[in-house]
């Protein structure tokens, strides 16, 4: 069954040609890696996926009804501390626990009451994390996610996110530059 | 002990501005035309002592402060219907214009010949403070992250929600900067609206009256209550403005 399908798209940005005539598909429950070089269409691929751009031409099928995206930059807003982010895009439903397992997952829970200012590189990174995992999308797309981490967070992070994705069933799209990382968590690798 | 000094300060600076001011009423010889300070404040004094001094300052008070609300409350409606329709800003930019380009007293004139003396400075406050809060409103609007507004966007945030954690905390650096510069000239353009439109128990038409009278003491007093006034109002929100600003510092510090 399919979460996403690229059919035949076409998309460019002004005069670079991004992608021309490109075709994907994501399984449901499926994690694949999107590999290459920069500038390649990576995060713009992500961006399609999301809906956030438009193909020029081409058709895109999607059964997602919630994404969790972590950006390539963090994105939290200034004026909210680290729990305040995240608070802003749960459900009503979400318990206050889930929050704080999360924040304790991902080391955060010191950190809670700081501003994004007051966090290192690494620190924004896991808390935009945090706030994809709150969010419970059945997609989730991933540009470099670990790219301020160090080694021992990458493995231990991206083992929580396998086993995460594995019990909820999410798809996922992985965008790295480390094979490491692709390997451990994607069912496939895409080389753009 | 900094307060102190700070407090020393300032009385040192103000008694040596009145003492330039006594020396030049000594040498100026004509007390009629240019009073001391003494005599301005035994003036003041006196006024201070009748309940007509009050029903006037808060009249006038009352004018002012009624129009910066009715100008606040519009430029913040105008910001959130031109961002939603460009082609109205389009529309409204040469009346923006044309607001801010024309002299004060040209609208108080033509306003005292359609609305009335007594509404004058109301409007004549809407007039100066609408247009210096609705740019500034306009620009914080236009500036919003648009990183911020595709992650608002991508987590399906409710329009309620975003309001409160994106948009309004977007606008209010923008916002608190206009009221402050449209404050201080709100006041005065206030109250010059009364000296020359002198609707009835207002400061602005005793100021006129004094002079029409060469009541130059009187003149001079209402001219401090004005200034002492402005101070007061300027000190008032400034403390309020760093409160709003100092969660604002913390969350922006690098």
């Amino acid at each position: 069954m399919s979460m996403l399908e690229f059919q035949n798209i076409s998309f460019s940005y002004e005069k670079k040609q991004i992608f021309d005539n490109f075709s994907f598909h994501l399984k449901k429950g499926e994690t694949v890696a999107l590999m290459g070089a920069s500038g390649c269409g990576k995060t713009t691929l992500l961006s399609l996926a999301a809906a956030l751009i438009k193909p020029t031409k081409g058709e895109i099928r999607s059964s997602a009804t919630r994404i969790s995206y972590v950006f390539q930059e963090p994105r939290l807003f200034p004026w909210l501390t680290v729990e305040e982010n995240l608070r802003a895009v749960i459900r009503e439903d979400t318990s206050d626990e889930k929050i704080a397992v999360i924040l304790n997952t991902l080391g955060l829970s010191d950190c809670a009451q700081l501003y994004p200012q007051e966090l290192s590189g690494g620190m924004k990174s896991r808390v935009s994390l945090a706030r994809a995992l709150i969010f419970d999308g059945d997609l989730f797309l991933l540009d470099e996610p670990f790219a301020a981490l160090d080694e021992e967070l990458r493995h231990s992070i991206g083992q929580f996110l396998k086993q995460h994705f594995h019990e909820k069933g999410v798809s996922a799209i992985l965008v790295t530059h480390q094979l490491n990382d692709a390997e451990r968590l994607a069912d496939r690798i895409l080389y753009l | 002990m900094k307060i102190l000094k700070k407090i020393c300060r300032v009385l040192l600076i103000a008694a040596f501005w009145i003492c330039v001011w006594a020396f030049a009423a000594w040498r100026f010889g004509k007390p009629l035309l240019f009073p001391s300070p003494l005599t301005v404040l035994q003036t003041l004094v006196s006024m201070l002592q009748t309940p007509q001094f009050y029903m006037i300052t808060t009249t006038s008070l009352g004018n002012i402060l009624l129009g910066i609300l009715i100008a606040l409350m519009g430029a913040c409606t105008l910001a959130i219907l031109t961002f939603a329709i460009p082609f109205l800003k389009e529309l409204i930019a040469p009346i923006m214009a044309v607001i801010k380009a024309t002299p004060v007293a040209s609208f108080i004139i033509l306003a005292l010949i359609f609305i009335g003396s007594a509404k004058v400075p109301t409007f004549i406050t809407v007039l100066i403070v609408f247009p210096i809060v609705w740019t500034n409103l306009d620009e914080g609007l236009c500036k919003i992250d648009p990183q911020l507004k595709e992650v608002a966007r991508v987590y399906q945030m409710s329009p309620l929600r975003r309001l409160r954690v994106l948009y309004l905390p977007s606008v209010k650096p923008y916002f608190l900067s206009a009221c402050k510069s449209s404050l201080g000239l709100a006041w005065k353009a206030g109250v010059a609206a009364e000296i020359i439109a002198m609707p009835p128990d207002t400061i602005g038409t005793m100021i006129g009256e004094a002079k029409l009278y060469i009541m130059t003491a009187e003149m001079f007093a209402w001219t401090l209550t004005v200034v002492l006034l402005s101070l007061a109002i300027e000190y008032l929100f400034s403390a309020i403005f760093r409160q709003l600003e100092s969660k604002n510092n913390r969350k922006e510090a690098t």
